[in-house]
């Protein structure tokens, strides 16, 4: 190899790792408390935070006018699809200053999930919301775990959303042998609706 | 029709139809990047420029979108905006009708990263066609939260 080839491969690993350690994007605010919020989304329906206690919450920040959100939009729905049913719960927070707009982005892009519309208060709530695309990652303690500024953050995001959504909390304490499950197992047979046992969750 | 446009067609009006969003049909905003670099003002320079108490301070205009102009904006600022809009365009306009053709002016959004930004070029534009020679424009690469708040430079909230 040259000389000229290995400063070039040089600099491109530097480059990688200098990306890999970048952690400007995802500011961890491990013990912010979940704010709280009671809104009516853009159709009319009641969301509450509170009533999301036990499932994972992403609140996503867009608008009609940002692009990297336009781009986004379709793998949050997905992941909606596919993990809502594990236990993810993503909620919308339009930034469009007026509700139209917004409704008229969220049909085309078909969201399954909720959205509300930002007021001053509900973004103050998350620490100001100066810039767009924004997500704060809320695990089902109602604890902060993360907050996502900016874009090319989805995998990364993805990955996060993989690792606590709560069916893999669950399957993990159950390989630490976490008394907590044994509760948890209890609780499930006690509540089974025909009067049975059965296993709990896995 | 001939063979491949009979094949290209339905794939054509299939993508346009999949692309979400209210700019369908609009024609895209004009960059941030076709602003000339000399027109550009970093932040730490401005904001050494509005801490200092020499020399005119210039007139700060929000030409992004309201709602983040309520989370966050640099105080004193006027806002006159979405200049992606044409409303926005209007607002400026007025805004401005009593100032000065020669007064230092700096305008800013940080919506999003620099690249993206709809509102910036096109307030950029209007002012130089309304005649101000004195126009810079705050160069956000990242967003406003990043490249000023984060920084620790003055930021103001609500109207």
């Amino acid at each position: 190899m040259s000389r000229r080839a290995t400063i070039v491969h040089l600099v491109a690993a530097l480059a990688l790792l200098a990306a890999a350690w970048d952690t400007r994007g995802a500011q961890v605010a491990t013990d912010s408390p979940r704010p709280d919020f009671t809104r009516s989304d853009l159709s009319g329906r009641r969301v509450a935070l509170a009533d999301l206690r036990g499932k994972l919450v992403l609140v996503a920040f867009w608008a009609s006018w940002c692009e990297p959100c336009r781009r986004e939009a379709p793998r949050l729905a997905a992941w909606q699809r596919e993990y809502g049913a594990r236990g993810l719960q993503i909620i919308g927070v339009s930034m469009d200053d007026d509700a139209a707009t917004a409704q008229r982005f969220a049909r085309h892009a078909r969201l399954p999930y909720p959205t509300v519309l930002a007021d001053g208060p509900l973004g103050a709530q998350f620490g100001g919301v100066l810039g767009l695309p924004l997500a704060i990652l809320m695990g089902p303690d109602g604890v902060v775990l993360a907050r996502y500024r900016g874009e090319h953050q989805l995998d990364r995001m993805e990955a996060e959303i993989l690792k606590n959504l709560p069916a893999a909390r669950s399957r993990e304490r159950d390989a630490r042998g976490d008394p907590r499950n044994d509760a948890a197992a209890r609780s499930t047979r006690s509540r089974a609706p025909d009067g049975s046992t059965s296993p709990g969750p896995r | 029709m001939s063979y491949r446009w009979r094949l290209l067609a339905p794939l054509m009006i299939a993508a346009c139809l999949a692309s979400p969003g209210p700019a369908q049909g609009a024609a895209p905003p004009k960059p941030a990047s076709t602003i000339a670099a000399a027109a550009l003002v970093e932040p730490a320079e401005l904001a050494h420029e509005l801490g200092s108490t020499s020399g005119p301070r210039p007139l700060l205009v929000h030409v992004g979108f309201r709602s983040l102009y309520v989370q966050g904006h640099i105080p004193g600022s006027v806002y006159a905006g979405p200049t992606s809009q044409d409303a926005g365009l209007q607002l400026l306009r007025e805004k401005l009708a009593k100032t000065p053709k020669d007064q230092s002016i700096v305008i800013y959004c940080g919506c999003c990263p620099w690249t993206r930004c709809p509102n910036v070029a096109a307030a950029y534009d209007q002012l130089r066609t309304l005649g101000f020679t004195h126009v810079r424009v705050l160069h956000v690469d990242q967003d406003f939260g990043a490249n000023w708040a984060d920084k620790g430079y003055p930021v103001a909230t609500g109207e």
